[in-house]
């Protein structure tokens, strides 16, 4: 039996965070342990950009983000295990752990941080009539099976929940040339970040039935339709062949089952999505490494650390108005629109104007996207904001590449495919 | 195609039914194939049920269903040890709100007594709430068997299957038969595949069975199906239930069971409801939200937020066909038959149907099987018992199960064992690859499913699918795009072809 200071349980951004927090303050004999074959979490297969733009100040993408935790994490003595799934915490900080290489393993800390993440709400908990076909997907799982496996998952989808991840893979399926039937959701209105409607809807022609939902799948073998239940209560059939839900994510409180009911022991400290959902990846990681710290101290006799956490960004912004535009540049989604004297209006920060008046001219986003590589999928992404008008002809350009393994983290694979000056390069390393 | 062969019997269906009577007439050394339509067993009215083991207090005494359910039921522990099943005899509480519910559990106290049912007895609300707390305070009386119990249906059907060909029974899946002969002292069994000659035949073909005698003889029974909705609760749930509950219901009409499964969840149901056809299994509205009705009022407490599946059963229903011998029409006896129907007709010795076995079919699936072997012996000149023939069945590794010691030992052996799959059901890479290699083995994502728990859990396969598929797209040495989800046509991902913008 090894004995720890900390286990962190969870290699995904808050478990990476609350290590990294907890050595910065001191700790040592620090144990992460990962289930998965690489750290990351849900972060490798989230090739968008939008992460660590409060950490970092940068427009990142999920391996991105991911990579960068992991370099910083590599500089530390934190020790890390892949392969090694966490079957159970037991009194007194006991950790059971599966390994693919080391078998059975028992290991006890004088803490441990639980950092496993969210599930997704299944389809089956939804009040869903019908059959029960094949292509029936959640949106996290739409995006692993799209962008890690390479796969197909369907010709025509309806997506459930306009929450961000089902947006995100809306935005997908339209880059891959499989553009949503609907985006189906039962609120009044958008469930996620007003950015992400504007761009990965609104700018795809996605259409967005708010006040209604999928009350019936049909189908025997593989899902041929949904019966969407609208808003004046009248029922339409999608024909449809997938059916992707985003209908939110429940912490992934498995291994707090036995705890229930009573006060978690001391030395237990659940964080980033296995403690509550949070909206962003970097809220998440923040309230992990300040988890850490002051798991730190109080290691060393400091004050217990603190359980509660941040707050979630202000509410989405509501559609804009005539002459108003929402901000892209970070989740909070100011409303903009132009102010006297040839100023603009709403903007919460400086990025604002610019971002206004070069929508004004011509319209310019990240395009992302993965290809294969000799069998191993590679995300790419744009080296800045490129015009709309270009994503066909980068997009294109990437997957005609003639490209080979190994390939490095910011390579240029693609130089200028638009003859705009932008690149195309590799969002992680992909070694051969 | 390849599918011929001369047998003692020819088995046709592949359900718990079928798998169990092709298992008895191995005990007898025969030589048996089982023609399945489906890429699996287990697919058809005994995948989706309600999991009793019934102990046989609520059929009239004398019956051929009451006589085989007691019988089976004590016995099944035996059984279970054999074929290395999982059974949990929890005991079930037939709950009763009101006047007409009591007389109904004193008519069945009654009953099950005289149908030699053991342990039996009536509680006063007091008793009832201390047994099954889960019950609401409403509850007046209860009729308590210990007997009853919950056994997994896929594990037990696979069991027998797994059995039935590790003693030379011929699994013939993706075999459908078209047609149906006399020739000679025996039969002809015509499939898609090919033609089979056999001495004998036992029609297990399920919801199927009525249209497969009638290939051979004139119509006796026929099926009406109905289905039911079911509602699946995550592991939590299932902690608060310690009992199989029946509800018996004030008012005419159906009452609710709820049981803990042997994998700890609670399943709620069923409704009860018209089919469009035989394989309607879609879910109803009127269903879900009646059961929810009921539980709110039977087990109050009962938290139907952890519902993590919801799935409808159908279920074969026997009517006697009455044939005007004038115009050869077939009308249908105005009530279901409540008995076993095990069928013979005088021109087709050899054969035995049964048709429309529903409950309690599970619980007596192995003793139909042992009694259509037991009718047929003076028809196979009276084999007797094969010395050869092994009724044990080693059960496949359940990680999840195993002692900590065990495990290890185990990955030492094959590190498969220590690569987490599934979380939610704590499956192992080594225990899908097992499932794809035993016989009949695992040849789809349910295939799997049904074997390993893999994707039964609270995230309902979300995060293991494509594991899963890829996993076994390397034993099948297919694709992945060739993986399907269960039947023909339930295609999963295909791969990219590179046609984005």
């Amino acid at each position: 039996m090894t004995a720890y200071e900390l286990i962190v349980v969870g290699g995904g951004p808050a478990g990476m965070a609350a290590a990294l927090g907890a050595w910065d303050a001191g700790a040592r004999r620090v144990l992460l342990l990962e289930q998965a074959g690489r750290l990351g979490g849900v972060l490798p297969q989230c090739v968008h950009t939008g992460f660590g733009l409060y950490e970092y100040g940068e427009e990142l993408t999920g391996p991105e983000y991911a990579a960068r935790q992991a370099a910083r994490l590599k500089r530390t003595g934190v020790e890390v295990r892949t392969n090694a799934a966490v079957l159970e915490l037991g009194a007194g900080g006991r950790v059971t752990v599966l390994s693919g290489t080391e078998g059975l393993m028992t290991l006890t800390a004088r803490a441990v941080v639980l950092a496993a993440g969210a599930r997704e709400r299944p389809a089956g908990a939804l009040p869903i009539t019908g059959t029960r076909p094949a292509g029936v997907f959640t949106a996290g799982q739409a995006q692993q099976l799209l962008n890690l496996g390479g796969y197909d998952i369907g010709r025509r989808a309806v997506i459930l929940g306009s929450g961000d991840i089902g947006m995100i893979v809306a935005r997908r399926l339209a880059l891959e040339g499989r553009p949503p039937v609907a985006v189906v959701e039962q609120a009044p209105r958008c469930g996620g970040l007003a950015r992400n409607r504007v761009q990965c809807l609104e700018e795809f022609g996605i259409p967005l039935l708010l006040s209604s939902t999928v009350t019936r799948l049909s189908g025997k073998a593989r899902l041929e339709g949904v019966w969407v239940r609208r808003e004046d209560g009248r029922a339409d059939f999608l024909p449809c062949d997938a059916l992707i839900t985003s209908v939110g994510l429940l912490p992934e409180d498995e291994l707090l089952l036995p705890f229930r009911g009573a006060e978690l022991p001391g030395w237990l400290f659940p964080c980033g999505n296995a403690r509550r959902i949070y909206d962003l990846v970097d809220r998440a990681a923040a309230d992990a490494a300040r988890l850490g710290r002051e798991i730190a101290r109080w290691l060393r006799g400091g004050p217990p650390p603190r359980r509660e956490a941040a707050e979630d960004s202000a509410p989405a912004a509501p559609g804009p108005g005539a002459g108003e535009l929402i901000c892209l540049c970070c989740p909070a989604g100011c409303l903009l629109s132009a102010g006297p004297e040839g100023g603009v209006t709403g903007a919460g920060c400086e990025k604002g104007e610019a971002f206004y008046r070069q929508e004004q001219v011509e319209r310019r986003r990240w395009l992302t996207l993965v290809v294969t590589v000799q069998g191993v999928r590679v995300p790419l992404r744009t080296t800045r904001p490129i015009p709309r008008a270009l994503f066909g002809p980068v997009a294109r350009a990437a997957r005609r590449a003639a490209l080979f393994l190994p390939l490095g983290a910011g390579q240029i694979v693609v130089a200028d495919p638009g003859d705009w000056g932008c690149d195309l390069a590799v969002q992680c390393d992909c070694p051969g | 195609m390849g599918t011929t062969g001369h047998f003692d019997a020819v088995v046709i269906g592949g359900g718990v039914l079928g798998c169990f009577a092709a298992r008895a007439l191995c005990r007898r050394g025969l030589r048996v194939a089982v023609a399945e339509r489906r890429e699996d067993v287990c697919t058809g009215v005994s995948r989706a049920n309600t999991a009793i083991v019934y102990a046989g207090y609520d059929t009239h005494p004398g019956t051929l269903k009451t006589r085989l359910t007691v019988a089976s039921n004590r016995q099944f522990d035996g059984l279970c040890r054999e074929l290395g099943v999982r059974f949990r005899r929890c005991g079930s509480l037939m709950a009763a709100f009101g006047p007409r519910g009591t007389r109904s559990l004193e008519d069945k106290l009654r009953q099950g007594r005289e149908n030699g049912v053991e342990g039996l007895r009536l509680l006063d609300r007091a008793e009832t709430l201390a047994l099954e707390p889960a019950l609401s305070p409403a509850v007046e009386r209860a009729l308590w068997c210990p007997g009853v119990g919950t056994v997994d249906p896929w594990e037990l059907c696979l069991a027998a299957a797994e059995n039935a060909a590790a003693n030379g029974a011929e699994l013939l899946l993706r075999t459908e038969v078209t047609g149906l002969r006399r020739q000679g002292e025996g039969y002809e069994v015509e499939t898609d595949r090919g033609t089979l000659r056999c001495r004998a035949v036992v029609n297990c073909a399920g919801m199927q069975a009525d249209r497969v005698a009638e290939l051979l003889h004139r119509p006796t029974i026929r099926i009406v199906p109905t289905k039911g909705d079911y509602f699946v609760l995550d592991t939590p749930a299932g902690e608060l239930v310690r009992h199989v509950i029946f509800h018996e219901p004030e008012e005419k009409g159906k009452g609710l069971t709820v049981v803990p499964t042997v994998d700890g969840n609670v399943l709620l149901g069923p409704s009860e409801e018209a089919a469009r056809d035989r394989d309607d299994r879609a879910t109803e509205r009127e269903g879900l939200d009646f059961l929810r009705a009921l539980a709110a009022q039977v087990v109050p407490g009962l938290p139907l937020e952890q519902t993590i599946r919801t799935f409808a059963a159908v279920r074969p229903n026997p009517y006697e066909a009455l044939t005007d011998p004038a115009t050869g029409e077939v009308t249908l006896s105005h009530k279901s038959i409540g008995e076993f129907m095990v069928t013979r007709v005088e021109e087709c010795p050899g054969m035995v149907s049964f048709i429309g076995v529903k409950t309690p079919g599970l619980t007596c699936a192995w003793q139909l099987g042992e009694h259509a072997a037991a009718l047929l012996e003076p028809w196979l000149g009276h084999p007797g018992p094969d010395p050869a023939f092994r009724p044990e069945r080693p059960a496949p590794v359940r990680t999840a199960a195993l002692a900590p010691g065990e495990l290890a030992e185990l990955i030492a052996r094959d590190p498969a064992y220590g690569r987490l799959v599934c979380r939610c059901r704590r499956v192992t890479e080594g225990e899908i690859r097992d499932a794809a290699r035993r016989v009949p083995g695992a040849v789809t994502v349910d295939g799997v499913k049904y074997r390993t728990g893999a994707g039964m859990g609270r995230c309902q396969g979300s995060r293991c699918t494509q594991r899963v598929v890829e996993l076994l797209a390397q034993e099948l040495g297919a694709g992945p795009g060739q993986v399907e989800k269960g039947e023909p046509g339930s295609w999963l991902v295909r791969r990219t072809e590179d046609d984005g913008v």
